[in-house]
């Protein structure tokens, strides 16, 4: 019998990616509660405008909604909490106690674990280094809970459908109705303008006078193409379609759904195991745990760093061409082209460019998509095509380290994350000739310490599992910029194989500068809705 | 023999620990005290760069692969053999020994903390004399973190020179079982079992088709049968014990070394790696532009004659570091 989900149990931004799907905007509001019961209240009060997993027409995507149960909202609403949160609005100790080390922990305390450390590192913007501040002692400004508003787009003017205000605003009267919930603000860098809410967009494009999202990140690659693939997630049919190269890949290039329990609590995960579940049960069923990172990319040391590179890189490979160059040396960085075409599947400029051609020739979005994910790394164990230390091939190995040659994707199956989140850019509001823009990543996964932790950890800022000693991710690692006697070794570098069969030399780029730095975060718990029920009435009870 | 395999010398040696009470400072405590108390302040080797300014007394020769020690306390205890309580009820009812789930179990528990020391290192042949030719570099090198550790220890006032030393632990050393090898890059070459198959098989044939036989004249009712039937079994019999000392023989048979796989062939193999991913990134233009192949030969050979590859003496990575 397959995994039924109860869709209106489920929080909706666990199942599905607003930011791609229609909802282009975003607003993320943070509160602090320093009476329980006010805080009761306030998340009672906000449990009718929460948006839920239950179905809407699709307009924006090919993906059959199976049975549409509610019509498409303006705007979707979100809740979380932190550990502290849970701990301000009255939840048992034999609860909490419960709880995963690093949700206790919070991700500040995890920072050198996660390799948020780098050389150089800016503070994290105020609101997030204020709630961190003096670890576990009594804190004002500790973030407890964190909403999330996704929004759709006015066209015209690119900004968000005028509903957002207005819900920002019922929220907002909600937390001041009983006091003792205050918004905290701050979702900026000391000494810039303060800023209210973290606001995000998808980055856009103007077309017959009016505007329209892009897939773009800030450097210029595609992004958020493909994300795990989970049981019950999609109606039946659509499923195993979608499963092909974002599921699991058994050892004979078979796809399937990944385990329930890898993203969301209560279900058998894919060691047969039922993922944390802190007591009473209905308290974590359905929900799961989200790590919220605003991470800020410097984008003109990105293209700085290329122009140069690109340049010795060109000499090396042979290409003549100093932008191919470019594209392939960006490429190899992240194991797909800037327009998400896979390395695995077009190795060379020449290849790339037939790909397109053939994308082209596609009218169906849905083999469109198909052609970008349904790829493994079988065969290319050296990463000629898709260098092994490329930023893809670290945070979804697919079956890189298939151990027996027959066991596919099984080392990977319980290292997979949920991506949700939008860009950002704040350059309008700091000072003239700085930039702040980046994305606001929220990794979703059933346990933070074994999925996205390790991911960060061993694949991202380590190489060993990809046979490349201690190289960090080249796009998104902690690049050590190989300070005598500094904590983080030797100036990173970054190797791309060649074809020993080209004659070529391997191209090693050295002393890489932070990319993406880290400005902000923390640990979250995503209830369902009967969890929030529960937490609104004070009822948990773990007895 | 496991204590000596692949190249490797694995010495387990397990050491028991005073009971009677010791002066620490001005504070009375028992020696496994102040044992663990010395063992968590000897500094662990320089594993990152980050990790600390003392470098750990083992780092101090070019012999140890892994060298650990480890109090044990005590036997730990497993809980109570577990019992079919049906079954047991059953079986009080018809047994005069009844068996009452309240009263204990007899517990197992050692008559003294043990300070368990394990270390691997190279060795040729696994004998004793290279066992001692270790314990004697160590004594030469952290003797007096040695006598820190060993005076918490029984009997060890008469040590005082590498001879006594390895002596002691020789005294306290225990078989290790289970060897760990971890510098096998490509598949081993070993000989298969059994090497000749025949050798087996045919004995093993001759002895099912007497027994065969035996059940055959049986079923005709001839008195013979039983002999031929006990010959078959015998056959056998002696079959499978031959089989069975086979493989114990075999299993006994050391694993060759793995190549280059003794301490200091690791350390030079880290220090080229290192040295010469330095070689690659300067030189790489070089590589691909024909008008420098001399400059890059010339090049190539200062850095041979810099680094001599093939000295494992010469230019190294110090034991103990990750070498950044």
């Amino acid at each position: 019998m397959a995994v039924k989900l109860d869709l209106a149990d489920i929080q909706g931004n666990i199942l599905t990616a607003y930011g791609k799907l229609g909802f282009p905007k975003g607003r993320f509001m943070v509160f602090h509660v320093s009476n329980p019961d006010s805080g009761r209240k306030f998340v009672t009060d906000l449990l009718p405008k929460i948006t839920t997993a239950l179905r809407w027409p699709s307009k924006s995507t090919y993906i059959p909604t199976g049975k549409v149960a509610v019509t498409r909202p303006e705007i979707t609403v979100n809740i979380a909490f932190t550990w502290y949160g849970l701990l301000a609005l009255g939840i048992p100790i034999r609860t909490l106690r419960g709880m995963p080390d690093e949700f206790i922990d919070g991700m500040a305390a995890r920072a050198p674990m996660l390799g948020d450390d780098f050389a150089g590192s800016m503070p994290w913007d105020e609101v997030w280094s204020k709630s961190a501040r003096g670890g576990i002692g009594p804190n004002e400004n500790r973030v407890h809970i964190l909403v999330m508003l996704n929004a759709q787009m006015t066209p015209l003017t690119g900004g968000a459908v005028p509903a957002l205000n207005t819900m920002t605003r019922d929220i907002e009267t909600l937390a001041q109705k009983n006091g003792g919930v205050t918004l905290l603000t701050g979702h900026n860098q000391p000494g810039q303008e303060m800023r209210r809410y973290q606001e995000l967009t998808a980055i856009l494009t103007r077309k017959d006078g009016q505007y329209e999202p892009t897939p773009k990140e800030h450097f210029g690659f595609t992004d958020a193409l493909g994300d795990p693939v989970f049981e019950g997630q999609y109606p039946d049919e659509h499923e195993q379609t979608v499963a092909t190269g974002n599921g699991a890949l058994d050892g004979h290039g078979n796809w399937r759904p990944l385990a329930t329990g890898e993203f969301l609590l209560g279900y058998p995960d894919e060691a047969q195991e039922a993922a944390c579940a802190t007591m009473p049960l209905d308290f974590s069923r359905n929900g799961t745990f989200m790590a919220y990172r605003k991470l800020h990319q410097n984008v003109a040391a990105f293209r700085n760093f290329i122009q140069e590179t690109a340049r010795d890189y060109a000499k090396v490979c042979g290409i003549q061409n100093l932008e191919d160059a470019r594209e392939l040396l960006m490429a190899k960085m992240a194991g797909r082209w800037s327009d998400g075409i896979p390395l695995a599947l077009a190795p060379t400029v020449e290849a790339w460019h037939e790909f397109q051609d053939k994308l082209r020739q596609m009218m169906d979005e849905k083999a469109r998509e198909l052609a970008l994910m349904d790829f493994s790394f079988r065969g290319d164990k050296e990463g000629i095509k898709c260098p092994v230390t490329s930023h893809v091939r670290r945070v979804n190995t697919r079956d890189s380290m298939d151990p027996t040659g027959e066991d596919g994707s099984i080392l990977n199956n319980r290292r997979r994350i949920l991506r949700r989140g939008l860009p950002y850019d704040d350059s309008a509001h700091v000072a003239p000739g700085s930039e702040e823009r980046g994305i606001v990543m929220l990794v979703v996964c059933a346990s933070l310490a074994r999925q996205f932790e390790f991911v960060q950890q061993q694949w991202i800022n380590y190489g060993l599992d990809a046979g490349a000693g201690s190289d960090t991710c080249p796009l998104t690692g902690n690049h050590s910029d190989g300070t005598a006697g500094g904590k983080n070794g030797p100036k990173a570098k970054f190797v791309i194989p060649s074809d020993p069969e080209s004659g070529k030399p391997p191209f090693i780029v050295e002393g890489i500068p932070q990319f993406v730095e880290t400005r902000g975060g923390e640990y979250f718990f995503v209830p369902s809705m009967t969890a929030l029920r529960m937490i609104g009435m004070g009822v948990v009870d773990p007895t | 023999m496991p204590t000596f395999d692949g190249g490797h010398y694995f010495l387990t040696a397990l050491v028991p620990v005073k009971t009677d009470t010791t002066e620490e400072g001005s504070a009375s405590t028992s020696p496994v005290h102040a044992l663990r108390k010395r063992l968590a302040m000897l500094p662990p080797a320089q594993q990152t760069p980050a990790c600390c300014e003392d470098q750990s007394p083992f780092a101090r020769n070019t012999r140890n692969h892994f060298a650990r020690f480890v109090i044990i306390d005590d036997i730990a205890y497993p809980g109570r053999k577990t019992e079919n309580s049906i079954v047991l009820a059953l079986r009080n009812v018809f047994r005069k020994s009844k068996i009452n789930l309240v009263v204990a179990q007899p517990q197992d528990h050692l008559a003294c903390p043990f300070l368990l020391f394990a270390a691997d290192f190279d060795a040729a042949s696994g004998g004793d004399t290279e066992r001692d030719s270790y314990l004697a570099t160590l004594w030469n090198t952290m003797e007096s973190e040695l006598r820190d550790i060993f005076s918490h220890c029984e009997q060890f006032d008469g040590v005082n020179d590498p001879v006594s030393f390895a002596k002691y632990i020789a005294r306290c050393q225990l078989e290790t079982t289970m060897p760990f090898n971890d510098y096998y890059i490509d598949p081993l070459n070993l000989p298969s079992w059994p090497a000749d198959k025949f050798k087996y098989f045919i004995p093993a044939a001759a002895g099912l088709a007497l027994l065969a036989l035996g059940f055959i004249v049986w079923f005709f009712a001839a008195m013979p049968s039983i002999i031929l039937s006990l010959l078959g079994v015998a056959t056998i019999g002696v079959v499978i014990w031959q089989a069975y000392r086979s493989v114990m023989a075999a299993g006994a048979v050391p694993f060759p070394p793995a190549p280059d796989s003794h301490l200091p062939a690791v350390l030079k193999a880290l220090y080229l790696q290192r040295t010469f991913t330095r070689f690659a990134i300067d030189n790489q233009l070089r590589a691909v532009d024909p008008a420098s192949a001399e400059e890059l030969h010339a090049a190539f050979g200062r850095y041979v004659d810099a680094h001599q590859p093939d000295n494992l003496g010469g230019p190294t990575q110090p034991p103990g570091i990750i070498g950044i």
